[in-house]
């Protein structure tokens, strides 16, 4: 039974107030070690760390990216730079000839020795 | 921030001061210390976070190991000054938690009837433990942005323009959030505990 009088009016700020503590209650434990254990566990490179890695080994972007603009270009400019000759179309024939022919060619050159 | 999307976010804000700027650069290149501290720092709030939200020791375990999980393989794409990376972990853990109630059941069907009964025994009335329990209950049974509005607030002590920015709302709106929230708490739980209190005396 509530020990108010009767012309007792509750302060507004009364039922925030008892709302407040009654969630202060409400308490979460800590992590435990072993989760933190099992998180830290977690924390394998990724392919991501690995492709930075790299790249840090390599100077960095700023010496990659020019090397790479640099390489680019000397793969644009070079084979119109270059004068084309018949020595592309020789070896590619050339490449056709197979091991027994050129067993052959020895024993036929031998013959004739 | 990796990516953002908030409802507030249209204004140009002043870069954000982050204390752990400088571990999470060293993050991105991998450097498994700075995320042990980075763990140390974060994750006791964490855990209270999501297991606020869901109402489950077990799976706010789980939940906290995908977050920082994530923490982890994304730190590499962290651009400082856009958002502390506590409030960037918040988020990432009410994402989480909103994907784990997609999949299951809904918490509530795993508390014990008693707690759930208006009137329970008034020598375990008072016991602070139940009293835990009955707020946890309470909570669960908010909507789900108005408990996420009412932790972020209450318990982890963000202000509302963070929760704003977890939550991906408006200030306002969050205001609104949160005094609705109240008042569904305050109109479950106190008039228990004063029907408690007085059946005690």
């Amino acid at each position: 039974m509530s020990m108010n009088p009767p012309s007792y009016r509750p302060d507004p700020d009364d039922a925030d107030k008892a709302l407040d503590q009654l969630l202060a209650s409400y308490r979460v434990e800590p992590a435990s070690a072993a989760l933190r254990a099992q998180i830290l566990r977690q924390a394998q490179p990724t392919w991501r760390h690995n492709i930075k890695a790299m790249l840090q080994a390599l100077g960095g972007w700023r010496v990659l990216a020019p090397a790479m603009a640099f390489s680019l270009c000397l793969g644009l400019v070079m084979p119109l730079a270059l004068p084309t000759t018949s020595t592309g179309v020789s070896a590619a024939t050339s490449d056709s000839v197979t091991l027994w022919d050129l067993a052959q060619l020895s024993e036929t050159t031998e013959d004739t020795l | 921030m990796f990516k953002r999307h908030s409802a507030h976010s249209a204004a140009p804000t002043q870069p954000v001061s982050d204390p752990d700027t400088a571990l999470l650069e060293r993050l991105a290149d991998g450097d498994a210390q700075a995320f042990e501290v980075l763990v140390s720092r974060h994750v006791d709030r964490i855990l209270a976070f999501v297991q606020r939200m869901l109402g489950s020791r077990e799976d706010a375990e789980d939940v906290t190991q995908e977050v920082f999980l994530k923490a982890w393989q994304w730190a590499a794409r962290w651009r400082s000054g856009e958002a502390r990376f506590s409030t960037w972990l918040h988020t990432v853990a009410l994402n989480a938690c909103r994907q784990r109630w997609r999949r299951a059941t809904p918490e509530t069907s795993e508390l014990n009837e008693e707690l759930v009964s208006p009137l329970p025994q008034p020598d375990v009335a008072l016991d602070a433990d139940l009293q835990s329990q009955r707020v946890r209950l309470a909570l669960s049974e908010l909507p789900e942005r108005q408990r996420a509005a009412m932790v972020l607030s209450h318990y982890q002590g963000m202000s509302n323009i963070e929760s704003a920015d977890i939550l991906g709302v408006s200030v306002e709106a969050v205001e609104s959030l949160l005094g609705r929230a109240r008042r569904s708490l305050r109109k479950r739980l106190v008039a228990e505990y004063e029907t408690l209190s007085n059946s005690v005396r």
